[in-house]
């Protein structure tokens, strides 16, 4: 319980931080952020405006105590282009984002345990090489070209699922899952290959133990070895592996919404980059290093508690 | 991993130079392969293969096998020289907070941290959203998220040299610290560091191609592999592979770096 409040409080103040660095990075980069969004032919009034609606013109603490308070709120502020709120935008195109990453976790977590437990099983010989030699091949290839390559030949050549994941709120469910199938399954895709090896390799560490050498001495099938005698051993290093790639997947989503036209949260941002919608860009920057802290905790603090050896150390 | 008996170790390691070399040749030698020219129409957009044209055109009706070698060179420059400067600066800090500490330890993990708290893609995004594109923007970017994992690999790999006892013999010695980092850590953990700086460099590339995609790359007319994606991803609509090419040069030379790695860390654990 202790361990938990102190986690608890690394964790926020690691994202206090960085919503002030995110927040000043404004003022530290170099440059007139103004000047570079309006141009250079500007005139010195709407320049004048333009700080004042970023809040350019008054003292730099005083303006992010004042967003922070906001934000705590839960006043996200306006975007600077359509000066409509940004908080129930960011909503939805929070829920999309987190539907894509929770169908994707659903699917590779148990393919990725299965294929690695597999392998271990195998070791050595044809279904682990094979299986080594995707995860090598998986491994090397950008997200867009995963994308790309489902695209050509799922829904070009024959046509199963549509290349562009346009969800609505009042789809079928049958409907959106066909619209879901090729963004779940490039991150999917993407992920697989991370999660499968660490099994594999955690799976082939307590292998090594001379407990196991006993139960293989016992006479026991190695099936019966690797599932019931090594897998609770590398349950920690696994479950951290999962949660690492769960965090990866919810910013990693950003160049596979892109590929797909998919409105999450991701695109959001991305759009927000191209207009320099800096009050966009920063509230939801400041959602995915939450995000991301929150779940690089979380694999932390699975990984010591199913160590006791570990347990008690902050 | 495969890489454990010594014929495989060998092709793996063959496999990765020929991988890296495909890559590599064409694009330092673009300017000599190209004519010096790397913008020029010479027929409809995504027009066929042809003799002239190995892979076709792209969206402009400019020759593909050109601007791959092009986009690769400045793909491959931008990744080499954030890599090359994230390596001097992570390792350095790394090593110097493992011997010394001081003040230096407490801020520099604390800025470590940090950083390593939003994903280098979103990092990257906030930057270039306030600083907007230009070659010195994203090198530099690309090279302080890569510097923060230097920074901890190093720092690790240093904290156990510092408890060897030919440490404690030049500590006696009352060498001076530079000495201590530059002659008796940084040689002794040089190794394990060639193989991350091959993963930060696969990343960094990843990351640059990213934001090319994603519409954050150089402006023309330079241009990197992940714009050339962006530009052709079109051509997907038509059934045509334009926007495979450059993504597959990437693929390519990123197993041919893990293949290298592969072999390199095997032969060390053998011997």
């Amino acid at each position: 319980m202790r361990m938990f409040a102190t986690q608890s409080l690394l964790a926020l103040t690691t994202l206090w931080m960085l919503s002030a660095l995110i927040f000043l990075g404004i003022r530290i980069l170099p440059g007139d952020v103004a000047v570079a969004i309006l141009g250079q032919g500007a005139t010195e009034e709407s320049l004048a405006a333009l700080r004042h609606s970023l809040g350019l013109d008054t003292g730099a603490w005083q303006q992010y105590w004042l967003w922070l308070a906001q934000l705590l709120r839960g006043e996200l502020g306006n975007s600077l282009t359509t000066n409509a709120p940004i908080g129930p935008v960011l909503l939805g195109r929070l829920g999309n984002t987190l539907e894509l990453a929770l169908l994707s976790t659903a699917l590779v977590v148990p393919l990725s345990l299965l294929l690695g437990v597999l392998s271990v099983i195998h070791e050595g010989r044809t279904f682990d090489r094979a299986c080594n030699a995707v995860v090598l091949f998986l491994l090397s290839m950008p997200a867009f070209l995963v994308g790309y390559m489902l695209i050509v030949s799922l829904s070009v050549s024959v046509d199963l699922f549509p290349s562009l994941s346009i969800v609505t709120q009042d789809m079928a469910v049958g409907e959106y899952l066909w619209a879901m199938t090729l963004p779940v399954l490039t991150l999917t895709l993407s992920v697989l290959p991370y999660i499968m090896r660490m099994t594999r390799g955690a799976l082939l560490d307590v292998m090594q133990t001379p407990y196991i050498e006993i139960a293989v001495l016992k006479g026991l099938p190695r099936w019966h070895i690797v599932v019931v005698h090594a897998l609770p051993n590398a349950v920690g290093v696994i479950i951290q592996t999962i949660a690492l790639n769960v965090a990866y997947m919810v910013a990693g989503v950003v160049v596979i919404e892109q590929i797909f036209v998919y409105p999450g949260l991701g695109q959001y941002m991305v759009d927000a980059v191209g207009k320099r919608d800096i009050p966009v860009v920063q509230v939801v920057a400041l959602f995915f290093g939450a995000t991301y802290i929150i779940l690089n905790r979380l694999a932390d603090s699975f990984s010591r508690n199913s160590n006791p050896r570990l347990k008690g150390e902050a | 991993m495969a890489a454990s008996g010594g014929a495989a170790g060998k092709s793996y390691r063959q496999v990765g130079v020929i991988l890296v070399t495909l890559v590599a040749a064409p694009a330092l030698m673009a300017p000599l392969l190209s004519g010096g020219d790397m913008g020029n129409v010479v027929g409809a957009p995504w027009a066929d293969a042809s003799l002239q044209h190995p892979l076709g055109l792209d969206n402009l009706g400019r020759d593909m096998a050109n601007r791959l070698m092009w986009s690769a060179r400045t793909s491959l420059c931008v990744s080499l020289v954030a890599t090359l400067l994230a390596f001097v600066v992570g390792t350095s800090l790394g090593a110097l907070v493992a011997v010394r500490g001081w003040w230096v330890e407490k801020v520099a993990d604390r800025v470590v941290d940090l950083l390593m708290a939003l994903p280098p893609l979103i990092f990257a995004l906030v930057v270039l959203s306030i600083a907007g594109t230009s070659l010195a923007t994203l090198v530099v970017t690309v090279a302080i998220m890569s510097a923060t994992r230097f920074f901890r690999v190093s720092r690790t790999l240093a904290a156990g040299v510092v408890v060897q006892p030919y440490f404690e013999v030049a500590i006696a010695r009352k060498e001076r610290l530079i000495w201590l980092i530059f002659h008796e850590v940084l040689p002794n953990i040089v190794k394990p560091l060639l193989a991350q700086s091959g993963l930060q460099l696969c990343s960094a590339l990843l990351l640059g191609a990213s934001l090319g995609f994603l519409g954050f790359g150089l402006a023309p007319p330079v241009t990197d592999l992940g714009s050339v994606v962006r530009e052709n991803a079109p051509a997907l609509g038509f059934g045509l592979w334009a926007p495979l090419f450059p993504a597959i040069t990437i693929a390519l030379f990123i197993s041919g770096i893990n293949l290298l790695i592969d072999a390199v860390s095997g032969t060390r654990s053998r011997s």
